[in-house]
């Protein structure tokens, strides 16, 4: 079914749409909550949330980009399990991601009046101008998750390349936030 | 733990770059390969009418996934508002895909697990040695993931703890794996997280102590140990009500 049938399947109330957003996205969805929460048990739990979260939205909302939106809420719900979840059982890769990116902009060096929205559209304009390769390599990393292995994996790379790129990114995005202002 | 905001903003970065990395679409470093390409297709094509030919005349049986019969759910029978539910069968309650299935007895589970044949377990783990202290108030199940069973203590309270710590004080959990390789969900699920190997009557255990707002200064709460039964993974939570030896006899 196409992403725009199952949308119809929402606003029609037909509980067929979750079994269709399951069939589709399921396995996506449960692997963006595995890499951030590496427990099956967790996962699975933000996946069948993901899905109350999707029937509670839509309608209203009709997604222009259902399986984006999609993915949103399992990442999001995926990281406020995170911070529920003790120390010791946090999925070690995804802490790291974590504390890479908060290197680039930590939460106290935010110029104010900035949103989260704002950043992350300053990040796409970024990304945007970025290569291909680089651009999808930081998007796995950073909002999918992936361990490294796994992206040099997808696209043929050696692990050290996708550290490498994800540095050169990292460092990149940080001159370009403060250039715009939003990194004091 | 704060999630950083700059993960937040993340999220927020625009749909399509978000399509774009998810399409799965390999970038191609090494386009050596296309100059055979040509020569590759003739050598399949050969193959394949080697391969395909005899099997026309082969009888065919069509291979096709058994129907799917989810009219059985546990949930259905719970949740389902009567005045609203559809004649039409092709469609039930959302919440039959957010298992896990609850029941209130041991009779209404297995009788429930008879009825979803292949997907019914035969058998699952029970704690041992429960006093009639420990009252069962649920048990759970997620097909392929676990049954668990969860029974609460009365009469425990400890006013220095908060609500929460005060519930996992008087809670036991038994919850038995439905994953088929029990070392590796050990493994990934426990080992790599923290829990610690210890030895009890001769048997390895692992074990992680809860402590109060999760703060390793302050008391134990609870005794989580996961280990192997016949091959097969159990996660129990114990509460810290006696030593951790007095307790581990639920468990063994």
């Amino acid at each position: 079914l196409n992403d725009i049938s199952i949308i119809e399947l929402f606003f029609e109330r037909n509980e067929q749409a979750i079994k269709e957003t399951d069939v589709k996205y399921g396995k996506l969805c449960y692997s963006i909550a595995y890499n951030i929460l590496n427990n099956s048990e967790d996962s699975e739990e933000c996946v069948n949330d993901t899905y109350i979260g999707l029937w509670n939205a839509i309608p209203p909302k009709r997604p222009d980009n259902f399986m984006a939106f999609v993915c949103k809420i399992t990442r999001n719900l995926s990281l406020k399990r995170l911070e529920s979840m003790k120390r010791q059982k946090r999925a070690h890769e995804a802490l790291i991601s974590l504390d890479e990116l908060a290197e680039v902009l930590s939460d106290d060096s935010v110029a104010d009046g900035v949103s989260d929205e704002d950043i992350g559209k300053l990040i796409s304009v970024f990304l945007r101008g970025q290569k291909e390769d680089v651009r999808r390599v930081f998007i796995r990393k950073y909002y999918f998750f992936d361990p490294v292995s796994d992206i040099a994996k997808r696209y043929g790379f050696t692990e050290s390349k996708v550290k490498n790129m994800l540095h050169h990114t990292r460092t990149k995005l940080k001159d370009f936030l403060i250039e715009e202002g939003i990194k004091l | 733990m704060k999630t950083p905001r700059i993960v937040n903003a993340v999220g927020h970065i625009d749909d399509e770059l978000v399509s774009e990395a998810a399409d799965g679409k390999k970038t191609a470093k090494n386009r050596a390969w296309l100059k055979f390409l040509p020569v590759a297709a003739c050598f399949a094509l050969i193959v394949s009418a080697i391969v395909i030919i005899p099997t026309f005349r082969e009888p065919k049986v069509p291979i096709i996934d058994p129907p799917v019969d989810t009219t059985k759910s546990a949930v259905e029978s719970t949740t389902a508002d009567d005045s609203t539910k559809e004649e039409d069968d092709t469609t039930e309650p959302p919440e039959a895909l957010f298992a896990p299935y609850t029941f209130a007895s041991f009779e209404e589970f297995e009788k429930h697990e008879k009825e979803a044949g292949e997907k019914g377990v035969s058998h699952y783990y029970v704690p041992s040695d429960l006093t009639e202290e420990y009252r069962l108030t649920q048990i759970s199940k997620r097909d392929g993931i676990y049954v668990s069973l969860t029974y609460t203590l009365s009469e425990v309270s400890d006013e220095t703890l908060s609500e929460y710590d005060n519930e996992r004080l008087s809670t036991l959990i038994c919850q038995y794996s439905l994953y088929s390789d029990g070392k590796k969900a050990l493994e990934s699920g426990y080992i790599k997280n923290g829990f610690e190997p210890i030895e009890y009557d001769g048997k390895t255990y692992y074990r992680w102590d809860e402590h109060a707002e999760n703060d390793p200064t302050k008391q134990v709460i609870g005794y989580e140990i996961a280990f192997l039964e016949n091959e097969e993974l159990i996660y129990m939570h114990l509460p810290a009500v006696d030593t951790f030896e007095n307790m581990m006899k639920h468990a063994t």
